[in-house]
């Protein structure tokens, strides 16, 4: 009996380890780009760099925009004789934890990216971060910039980044869709509410709203405070002037609820990916209308065999409110130049190089962005389109959620709103557990 | 080799002086490398923890002392108290399920043939390490997941749900996770328990005519008390200290729902960076985890002894 | 006799019940990573797959995943943190036994110490060690520490077995004129080696297992340990290649199955060892 177990075992692992090693050999064998591991993820090897040239380190967390970072550091190598290569971070916890621990030390990254405003603040405040004015002052001084950019890097008038992707957020909807059922994008709230429920009669969802990846929450958030409230009382609300238990909030909580409760928006279980259950497929295949997001997801959508103007198109959220100006949220990711860096003076070259005009033109092109630099056209229609729109209408410019009012109130308040997503009824408890939140942090401060 | 018999010789041939200083100095080499490593890597670290639990700190400015006012703080923060309940829902499940389900299958298995190929399926899951159970479970429980295209095939639609993303339901499932993986283990240290305990009571207790139940009640469960207890408390240490398969799976969301106080310390400190009050939790837990451990080193001196 | 014969019947159909529901997440899992991306998400978990796609998934994790390199590195990590903490444990437990420092039992104590905090109480600091000091992300660094975590659980096991090793034969030596080094080496070891086997793999696969440390002191691909590789695999792919991130998990499952399937009863041995300390 015994023997025979130990028999039995003796086979199993000669299989299981021959079976084993054949494919250990056959996977390390099999170059990296092997055909059947190029669906995604392969990432395309960027060219060496010549030996002469110096390459310097960028830090981010973007690591599905690695491979464009990785051509704008070769550019940068041929334009100005010193480049970068990109060091991606999988996921943005160890990210944060990792430079921040490192910029005091001589480890600290070249340059890195990081977020605008009040999380940008205590970055700057610890000596972290280099001063970067000079190079802003050149490109104001020739135009190319606006200095409205600069302001979310500023801290005592001095400018601490460099913006590494600027980005306004609209609502993209999908264009095929809205053509078959002779659909418009909304110019005014009611046209809005009419096309959810126009929507919804079809069997389609009309918005994508997630939890996933918890940030994503503060989207509607935001939109419900500036279409309702205004970018006044937005502000306020931001540097806690206003409280999340005024009226204006209580509101605007509520029109958001009144929309769940229709059904306007997707269960918030769904993935920010691209699987069976994700936001790009259902958008793609026509089973949710729109999806509020940064402009920087035409990216996904473009990468999805997506055609800007044909198969989608993106409007900006009508105010609910009709006496409301027009207004629209931005976000701008800085790049940052670690002052302790042991290539000071190298990163400030590429810094002052990223702002130029040949560098933005090829970035805003890899990406789809739009760019910060005048000179620098966009080349994405519906990208041009919303520029176009902040034109016409002189829509007011607002930093979106996430930067524009302290860490510690955004972590706790992406919490609740995720809690509310999932219980709508409960938002006056939300909004009380914010506010809290709120009180310690400003009597903090 | 002949270094040891050199050994030898110049041992007897140095000086009694030197000869006693060797003596007395040798041991502490022998220990030196394992003092060394757990001093660097593990006390060190723990102590600062400590230290930094009375601090106020960023991860970039200097800390600053600000005394137990982290501790008062724990007490206040609803996320703590959400997490502390979490953490005595795993300690109490773990004790239900994976225990008691532990003790119960090798309790049978004891009983029915082929001991090695239960064994083998039990303890599987635990093989396959934390993460990659998680990775599993994420799979089985995604609203698009396993469970849902079952229940909708069995006609039970009704009871899908996205499990993950509400309370609390993603703190059941994850039990169930941390069940299907655990029991295994539970199952054979019992197993060596019960195959450790002498027949004759029992036999005799057959011929008094008791009944399988009572048996196992009033004879087979008093026997295996030392095993018990050490169960007991490593699955009451190891479930307050479960983090891998609640980060792989929610993170401890939505809304901080299903964390535990493991995955708050994380998230405090890593994610929030509010270094010292992560460090006040991960003290605490530490003094509850060390008195746990008391008591289980203590069963096993006694064991010794 | 037929009650018996009645309740035993019942006693496998539980049984087999059991089996049937442990096995299935891992059948399913294994199913749908023999799939075809389109597949898996075309049909249903449980239906068989049509071609054989199990090597491409394989080695999408792999490479593309970057779960190779990741399987490699923590290869090194567990064998030799695992010797390494086992040859500083013996030597140490040797001492305690064999060789009376003063207040042995205080030394034991102090390095056990290392064993009953909760892993989070190392975090901070040693990340900003790891930092501060050129260990970060290096592969060198994470070694070290899978050595140091591993020691205590190492000496705790090893000090109950040396004691247990008769002192008639080590009085014999000694006449013979061996030295301390050559007691350990010739006696202590050889007479040790199922306890020190058993907790290779023990160690083993703790270390192999770990997720914590390994995204907390290590970033980049090229000395991430496997479970951080996969961690990052199911954030990153978790709903764009169900089958490449399942097959990775299977991929990261290997070694330690193996080791269970052909080496139980050691484990098994080492278990008992964890918790008896006999």
């Amino acid at each position: 009996m015994q023997r025979n177990k130990v028999g039995v075992k003796r086979i199993l692992l000669l299989t299981i380890v021959a079976a084993f090693l054949i494919f250990a050999f056959a996977a390390c064998t099999a170059p990296a780009a092997a055909p059947a591991a190029q669906d995604q993820g392969t990432a395309a090897e960027p060219a060496a760099a010549p030996a002469e040239v110096k390459m310097l380190e960028l830090y981010h967390d973007k690591a599905s925009w690695a491979d464009n970072t990785d051509i704008m550091g070769q550019a940068a190598a041929e334009a100005i004789g010193v480049g970068f290569a990109s060091v991606p971070f999988p996921d943005t916890t160890t990210y944060q934890s990792t430079v921040r621990a490192a910029l005091g030390t001589d480890k600290a990254p070249d340059m890195f990216t990081w977020w605008s405003g009040y999380r940008m603040e205590d970055i700057v405040n610890s000596g972290g971060a280099e001063d970067l004015s000079a190079i802003w002052d050149k490109y104001l001084a020739s135009g190319e910039y606006t200095p409205g950019i600069a302001s979310a890097y500023t801290f005592d008038g001095k400018v601490y980044a460099v913006p590494f992707n600027v980005a306004y957020w609209v609502v993209y909807y999908n264009k095929s869709l809205f053509e078959e059922n002779g659909l418009q994008p909304p110019t005014t709230w009611d046209e809005f509410m009419a096309l959810n429920d126009t929507l919804l009669e079809k069997g389609v969802t009309p918005l994508a709203m997630t939890l996933d990846g918890r940030w994503p929450t503060f989207i509607i958030f935001e939109e419900m405070i500036l279409r309702t409230a205004g970018p006044d009382f937005y502000d306020k609300l931001m540097s806690g002037e206003a409280k999340y238990t005024d009226p204006e909030v209580v509101k605007a909580m509520e029109v958001w609820k009144g929309m769940i409760e229709k059904g306007y928006f997707t269960d918030p279980g769904i993935s920010f990916g691209t699987g069976d259950n994700a936001m790009l497929p259902l958008f793609q295949n026509g089973q949710v209308a729109m999806i509020p997001i940064g402009d920087w997801y035409s990216a996904t959508l473009t990468g999805a065999g997506m055609e800007p103007g044909v198969d989608y198109g993106a409007f900006i959220m009508p105010n609910e409110n009709p006496d409301l100006p027009a207004a629209l949220f931005f976000e701008t990711g800085p790049l940052l130049v670690s002052a302790n860096g042991p290539n000071k003076e190298d990163a400030i070259k590429i810094a002052d190089w990223w702002m130029s005009e040949p560098a933005q033109k090829e970035w805003s092109s890899l990406m789809g962005f739009t760019s910060p630099n005048a000179k620098a056209e966009t080349v994405n229609p519906v990208s041009s389109e919303v520029v176009q729109w902040i034109g016409d209408n002189e829509a007011i410019a607002v930093q979106r959620y996430w930067e524009a009012t302290p860490p510690d109130i955004v972590e706790t308040a992406v919490d609740e709103f995720a809690r509310f997503m999932l219980n709508p009824d409960q938002y006056m408890e939300v909004l009380n557990s914010i506010q809290q939140k709120a009180d310690s942090v400003w009597a903090d401060r | 080799m002949n270094t040891e018999t050199e050994t030898a010789v110049i041992y007897r041939q140095s000086p009694a002086k030197l000869h006693s200083f060797r003596n007395w100095v040798e041991p502490y080499l022998y220990l030196f490398p394992a003092v060394l490593f757990v001093g660097v890597f593990l006390l060190y670290p723990a102590v600062y923890t400590f230290y930094i639990s009375f601090t106020k700190w960023d991860g970039l400015n200097p800390p600053q002392f600000i005394g137990l006012q982290n501790y008062f703080q724990i007490v206040k923060e609803p996320v703590f108290q959400t997490s502390l309940r979490n953490t005595l829902i795993w300690v109490v499940a773990t004790l239900l399920f994976p225990v008691m389900l532990g003790l119960m299958l090798a309790v049978f298995v004891n009983r029915i043939p082929l001991q090695g190929f239960y064994k083998s399926v039990f303890y599987l899951p635990y093989a396959i390490s934390a993460t990659s159970g998680a990775v599993i479970w994420g799979f089985m429980l995604s609203p698009v997941g396993v469970v849902n295209a079952f229940l909708r095939e069995v006609g039970l639609g009704g009871l899908a749900r996205s499990w993950l993303i509400i309370p609390p339901w993603n703190t059941i499932v994850m039990l169930i996770a941390f069940t299907w993986q655990t029991t295994g283990t539970n199952m054979i240290l019992f197993l060596v328990g019960l195959q450790s305990i002498p027949t004759d009571p029992i036999e005799a207790a057959k011929l008094d005519g008791a009944n399988a139940f009572q048996i196992f009640r009033h004879i087979t469960l008093p026997l295996l008390k030392p095993i018990t207890t050490v169960v007991i408390t490593l699955a009451v240490v190891n479930s307050f200290k479960v983090f891998d398969l609640i980060w792989v799976m929610t993170q401890g969301g939505p809304y901080r729902s299903s964390e535990t106080l493991a995955v708050t310390m994380y998230r405090e400190s890593f994610v929030q960076f509010r270094l010292g009050f992560g460090a006040s939790i991960a003290s605490l837990l530490s003094i509850i985890v060390i008195l746990f451990s008391v008591v289980y080193l203590r069963s096993i001196f006694r064991q010794e002894s | 006799m037929s009650r018996k014969h009645f309740s035993r019947g019942m006693l496998m159909l539980v049984m087999t019940f059991l089996v049937i529901l442990w096995m299935t997440p891992l059948f399913i899992t294994f199913m749908t990573a023999l799939k075809t991306q389109k597949e898996a998400g075309a049909t249903l978990p449980w239906q068989l797959p049509q071609g054989f796609a199990l090597i491409d998934n394989l080695r999408w994790a792999w490479s593309a995943g970057k779960l190779g390199q990741s399987f490699v590195q923590s290869m090194l990590y567990a064998g030799v943190g695992a010797a390494l903490a086992i040859v500083f444990a013996s030597l140490a437990g040797f001492a305690l036994v064999q060789l009376r420092p003063s207040r042995p039992f205080g030394w034991f104590l102090l390095i056990y110490a290392g064993t009953v905090f909760p892993f989070q109480m190392y975090l901070l600091p040693l990340f900003y060690l790891y930092q501060t000091t050129s260990l970060y992300d290096t592969r060198i660094g994470l070694l070290l520490f899978y050595t140091a975590i591993a020691i205590p659980f190492c000496l705790f096991v090893l000090r109950n077995h040396f004691t247990t090793i008769s002192q008639e034969i080590i009085e014999a030596a000694k006449i013979d004129g061996l030295s301390n080094f050559g007691i350990y080496r010739r006696i202590y070891i050889p007479l040790s080696v199922a306890a020190i086997s058993a907790l290779f793999l023990f160690q083993f696969t703790w270390i192999w297992n770990d997720l914590l440390f390994g995204i907390t002191l290590a970033k980049s691909a090229d000395v991430r340990p496997i479970m951080a590789g996969l961690a990052g695999l199911q954030g990153i792919y978790s709903s764009q290649n169900t089958p490449g991130v399942l097959a990775g998990a299977l991929l990261a499952s290997v070694p330690t199955i193996l080791i269970f399937i052909l080496l139980g009863r050691y484990l098994l041995r080492g278990m008992t060892l964890a918790t008896s300390g006999e």
